[in-house]
């Protein structure tokens, strides 16, 4: 015991002290870790008087992020989901408003309504990212199906697929996340069927004005109810890995997911023939768009020390240089918002994402412009709970307008 | 020897204040922070100090109302005018420096919206039923079958013999059931001709709508739903009404015009079946809650973790060979973290369990969930309790044991008569340890479920707080919750160890 | 009366039930090792089986990514030194509480052992914010922090061992004219051991282990934040955490043989006696 003792503390000198100031990045797109390794480096690399640390918190990151704030210990740059998180980080003050930042405007128009409140901008769009059907190209080719237009088509996909004893979705219902974002989909796709627009369906709740229940909501929940049924049957086992990976090996041949997606499948499957399509809701074909916004945006917390916040400034101008846009693409695997950013190094679902929108629009990603609370439980939790039969489709919508109501209140 | 008395206070005061001031500062200092924050709406975001604020609010609200001038100076020298948006902004203030902030805000009244005290309204919500429903144990009725979804194609025979037939009382109701789906194996079958997508796809395969596509498929879609509108009102003047609109408006062959009108009927004949599906294949079940779940975890981790240390603790001071490996055998799971539990743990419910038994879902599956978390807390626990029974048993005197087993009491006798009342204060102290590890156990359901444990039903009260502080921007009402675990903690405690002393004394 | 014989016999019987029992009760550790051998794929399709082709790959990926020496240094300081400042500062202040007849001595032993019930979500918040006043954010400042928090089980568990100890040694040398420290740290330190043995051993589990509060006082570089590198919500690769399971848990489980005849004693002695 004595001799361990000694030796620890002998390697504890040994050890030495810190190394020189650096500067930390939180983040929680895990998948990405690799690539945002050799993009921080990059950067070091040209401004070798600046390290970037690398700070991830794979489950619950908000809930990490808000203890910090609170406490103080936010880190530097900070990697913060669009709208609403930026919103109310920028709201309690914890950002640096980037408004006149050079790098703002080389930033597509599109992508900034993702990071405006109060008419400025607090951080800077890095993706944008759509969910739809990730399917397999060699699967639909074996029973000569053709990629969903309309809900009808997609039933039709799923008989054939069903009848030759391939699971048409690969399931995901152990985490709450993925049905979260099913669900507003389904809901902000319904909207259009109405001629309502996503940010207009939220100013109108933010106004008290509307239900969550405004849609067609026996078509929301009984979409809901066909997913489920055309799941892996131990879908309610299967976390995100399980489901990346089970459609990677051909087990199912379609997969509801965000395009981030498709690195993990084809890094288990670097053979993977994949497309990407808009989950078809509606049978009227054009009302059937991706649902794809801005992901994730990097921001500066104002907390941090005066050359500190000019050293995090450094790198988030640094971000739109060729250089680093092409190892976003390349190897974080996602798109890019800078105005020119050459997209070439990311593979066919993107160009399958990024024409399809091109040509016909997308829906804005309505879960992030929801007041947080009522995405994270409301949404998440309420769908999921939806789906083992703990809360009813009625219960749901209540539960939506109620913590939308206190969250007004705030 | 009598020492001056300032001496001994001096002592004293050496050996014990500093743990009484490290136990201050990071124990009781943080406790009466976290009182004081069960009495307000915080939100957990919020800063008690603003970090940014418009010119003019921050003239008005905070800098006009300070009176002294020292306190002026120091706010002016925190707050730094930004005039290039014309606001007040921080700069980052920690220590001493943020408590005087802090101090300065509070005499003069300022509250940040988000960070108002609002006595004990946390506290009445919770008592009044006003959070989630979820967190209190209480009734729902289950649906099985949403009505506008398409018909299940097979519904488990005992689901449909149990939860489904019994609950309708009409003769007719019942026989048009068993016309629809018809027993095939262990689960009812829909009848083939009841598919409906197959009844659907009479419109939609029509020559009008999938060949010449003269037909829309919205116009299609439309009268579909409609028509099904229409069968779950049992509408029939509405179905009539619908099929000769739509005939109206859109061009069809005699025959195709037929096919529709027979199609719809048929789609219309299902609106029955559904509506009676919906209403009365339901389960009325009892949902634990936070609170209830909380209660089941302790109880039974309690009750097994030490039912089966203690029958451990007997196998192995038997005096077998390999008692001393089996000991290490079986208390290596607790030098493992909960995090690391929790991972092994989802390998073997993911991986494992699967392959060996054939049944698919495990923490998936509500039923079995609250079952599994208690077995893994259990397996983790229970070998540290073991070793503490060991030591109790090996107070056992052997001569007085072996004396009774030659007088020829039986094993029985001797366990009831001798062990156990030399092992109660052994009992006393795996109850309390047992007791207050269940009530506080955090880490397992957390890295084994996370938030989506609400929808197993398995999330114990110390989750539900940090989900409520953090993910729900709730941080008063969940701190508030967990004063009321600190006090539940330190009642049942209290209540064991009062009862357990009282046992020792008598025994 | 049964024979000597069929009594044996029974122990037999016993030990291979017991054997058994403690097979399936360490099957998940064994199965966790099994994996960390295998290929990714070979774990998806074939988890219980024994591998067919082993590898090393997984533990380098999980040492370079945890950067494992680090976060083994990191866990180690703030185990060492932390369970030290608690064993120090609890056992001098249990000692004098237990010595002291006083109103006040009782009312302070009441102030520690009433914090044992007290839920750590309570204090999570302000305790954050406390590390930041006090600028104890780091593998450094975190050691003591725990000094305060595990001051109370200390206290409690010393305190109730004190009393169980003879006050005839100290007073002996006492009057020999022996200053209090003397014989605190020569006479009664020594007399302590049994229960300082236990305390060392639950507190160096507590904190080997302990995942919260340096998660959001340290933020990383700890093994058990390490390990998160690869089971979290948009990643998990089964190989390299099987793997970082093991590299993270076998100094401990070292730990635990080198000293499982003191823990056992110690956890005896702590628990009976406290």
């Amino acid at each position: 015991m004595k001799r361990v003792l000694v030796l620890l503390i002998l390697a504890v000198v040994l050890a030495g002290t810190v190394s020189a100031q650096s500067l930390e990045m939180y983040y929680y797109k895990q998948e990405i870790q690799a690539g945002l390794k050799t993009l921080t480096d990059a950067f070091t690399k040209e401004n070798p008087g600046i390290t970037i640390s690398l700070l991830i918190v794979p489950n619950d990151a908000d809930a990490t992020m808000s203890a910090r704030a609170a406490a103080g210990t936010l880190s530097e740059i900070l990697e913060m989901q669009s709208y609403s998180r930026v919103f109310e980080y920028a709201q309690k003050g914890y950002l640096v408003d980037l408004s006149k930042a050079p790098v703002m405007a080389k930033v597509i128009d599109s992508a900034k309504p993702a990071v405006t409140w109060n008419g400025k901008q607090w951080a800077v769009p890095m993706d944008f990212a759509g969910i739809g059907i990730v399917y397999n190209k060699d699967i639909f080719a074996k029973y000569k199906l053709q990629p969903p237009t309309t809900y009808r088509d997609l039933e039709r996909v799923v008989k054939t697929l069903s009848d030759n004893g391939v699971t048409p979705f690969a399931g995901l219902l152990k985490e709450n996340w993925s049905i979260g974002h099913f669900i507003t989909m389904v809901h902000t796709t319904l909207l259009a069927e109405k001629k309502i627009a996503a940010p207009q369906f939220v100013a109108d709740m933010n106004a008290g004005k509307t239900t969550f229940g405004v849609v067609d909501t026996g078509k929301l929940f009984s979409v809901i109810d066909f997913y489920k049924a055309n799941m892996d049957t131990n879908a309610q086992e299967m976390a995100y890995s399980e489901q990346a990976s089970a459609f990677a090996a051909g087990k199912e041949a379609m997969m509801v997911q965000g395009l981030w997606s498709y690195g993990a499948a084809i890094d288990a499957n670097p053979n993977l023939n994949a497309g990407f399509i808009p989950f078809p809701v509606s049978n009227t074909a054009s009302v059937n768009k991706f649902y794809a916004d801005v992901d994730s945006t990097f921001g500066i917390s104002s907390q941090a020390s005066a050359p500190k916040q000019a050293a995090a400034r450094k790198f988030i101008e640094w971000l739109a240089t060729p250089a680093a846009v092409k190892i976003w693409t390349r190897d974080c695997k996602l798109t890019s918002d800078f105005k020119g950013a050459d997209q070439s190094a990311l593979k066919s679902p993107f160009g399958d994402l990024m024409g399809t929108v091109g040509k016909n629009g997308a829906y804005p990603w309505a879960f992030s412009m929801y007041p947080t609370n009522v995405f994270e439980d409301g949404a998440k939790n309420g769908a999921l709970a939806y789906v083992f039969g703990k809360k009813t489709a009625a219960d749901v919508i209540a539960d939506m307008d109620r913590m939308w109501a206190e969250s007004l209140k705030k | 020897m009598v020492q001056p008395k300032f001496k001994v206070v001096v002592l004293f005061a050496v050996f014990v204040l500093p743990a009484l001031l490290l136990y201050s500062i990071f124990f009781l200092y943080p406790f009466v922070q976290g009182i004081r924050i069960s009495f307000t709406n915080w939100d957990g975001l919020t800063p008690r100090t603003p970090i940014s604020m418009p010119q003019a609010e921050f003239e008005s609200t905070i800098l006009n109302r300070v009176s002294s001038v020292a306190d002026r100076d120091f706010l002016l020298a925190t707050y730094q005018l930004d005039a290039s948006d014309n606001q007040y902004k921080r700069l980052y203030v920690t220590g001493l420096a943020r408590y005087r902030l802090q101090r300065i805000l509070r005499r003069i009244g300022y509250e940040p919206q988000s960070y108002r005290v609002i006595g004990f309204a946390n506290y009445v919500q919770i008592f009044a039923g006003k959070v989630e429903q979820r967190f209190y144990p209480h009734m729902f009725t289950k649906t099985n079958f949403n009505e506008d979804s398409d018909l299940p194609a097979t519904i488990p025979r005992t689901e449909f013999e149990r939860k489904f037939l019994p609950n309708l009382t009409n003769a007719d109701d019942k026989a048009l059931a068993e016309h629809y789906y018809a027993l095939a194996g262990d689960a009812y079958a829909l009848q083939p001709q009841f598919n409906e997508f197959n009844l659907e796809d009479r419109i939609w395969l029509l020559p009008e709508v999938a060949t010449t596509k003269r037909v829309s498929s919205e116009s299609v879609d439309a009268f579909i739903t409609s028509v099904k509108t229409a069968g779950l009102s049992k509408d029939s003047a509405a179905l009539a009404g619908q099929v000769s609109e739509f005939l109206r408006d859109n061009t069809f062959s005699a025959a195709s015009a037929a096919e529709v009108t027979a199609a719809a009927r048929d789609i219309y004949g299902l609106g029955a079946l559904k509506k009676m599906l919906a209403e009365s294949w339901t389960d009325r079940q009892f949902e634990m809650g936070v609170v209830g779940f909380t209660i089941f975890f302790t109880f039974f981790t309690v009750l097994l973790s030490n039912l089966i240390a203690f029958f451990l603790a007997l196998a192995l001071d038997s005096g077998i060979k390999t008692q001393k490996v089996l000991r290490s055998v079986f208390f290596l799971p607790n030098v493992l973290s909960m995090i690391i539990v929790a991972l092994v743990w989802s390998f073997v419910f993911y991986n494992l369990l699967p392959k060996l038994t054939g049944i698919e879902l495990w923490m998936g599956d509500a039923a079995k969930a609250p079952w599994l978390i208690v077995l893994v807390q259990v397996w983790q626990q229970a070998g540290y309790l073991m070793v503490i029974y060991l030591a109790g048993m090996s107070n056992v005197p052997t001569d007085v044991l072996e004396a009774s087993s030659i007088d020829g009491a039986t094993f029985g006798k001797r366990l009831r008569h001798i062990t156990l009342p030399l092992l109660v204060p052994a009992f006393t102290i795996c109850l309390f340890l047992s007791l207050s590890n269940s009530l506080k156990s955090f880490d397992l359901v957390y890295a084994m479920q996370g938030p989506s444990g609400y929808a197993t039903g398995t999330v114990p009260f110390v989750m539900d707080i940090f989900f409520d502080a953090f993910a729900k921007k709730q941080a008063g009402l969940g701190t508030a919750k967990a004063i009321l675990l600190f006090l539940l903690i330190a009642l049942v405690t209290g209540v064991q160890l009062s009862i357990s002393k009282r046992r020792e004394v008598q025994l | 009366m049964s024979a000597p014989g069929s009594h044996k016999r029974s122990l037999i019987v016993l030990e291979a039930i017991m054997i058994l029992v403690a097979l399936i009760w360490i099957y998940p550790a064994l199965f966790v090792l099994n994996n960390a051998v295998k290929p990714e794929a070979d774990i998806k399709l074939h988890p219980i089986s024994l591998p067919t082709t082993l590898t090393i790959a997984n533990f380098i990926k999980a040492w370079t990514e945890m950067r494992f020496p680090q976060a083994l240094l990191n866990t180690a300081i703030i185990t060492v030194f932390g369970v030290a400042g608690i064993i120090l500062v609890s056992s001098m202040a249990a000692w004098k509480l237990a010595r002291s007849f006083g109103r006040i001595s009782w009312v302070l032993y009441l102030l520690f052992a009433f914090a044992m019930v007290i839920p750590f979500q309570i204090i999570m918040v302000p305790i954050v914010g406390l590390s930041t006043d006090l600028k104890l954010a780091s593998v450094w400042g975190i050691i003591p922090m725990y000094w305060g928090l595990g001051a109370p089980l200390a206290v409690f568990m010393y305190h109730g061992f004190v009393k169980g100890v003879p006050r005839e040694l100290e007073e002996a040398a006492s009057i020999d004219g022996a200053g209090q420290f003397f014989v605190f740290f020569r006479v009664v330190f020594p007399l302590l051991r049994p229960i300082t043995a236990t305390i060392v051993i639950l507190d160096a589990l507590w904190l080997w282990n302990d995942f919260l509060l340096p998660l959001i006082v340290v933020k990383a570089g700890t093994l058990q934040l390490e390990q998160l590198h690869f089971y979290g919500m948009f990643l998990r690769e089964y190989g390299p955490s099987a793997a970082s399971l093991i590299l993270s848990a076998t100094p401990i489980v070292i730990f635990y043989l080198m000293l499982q005849k003191y823990i056992i004693k110690g956890i005896a002695a702590g628990a009976v006696k406290g």
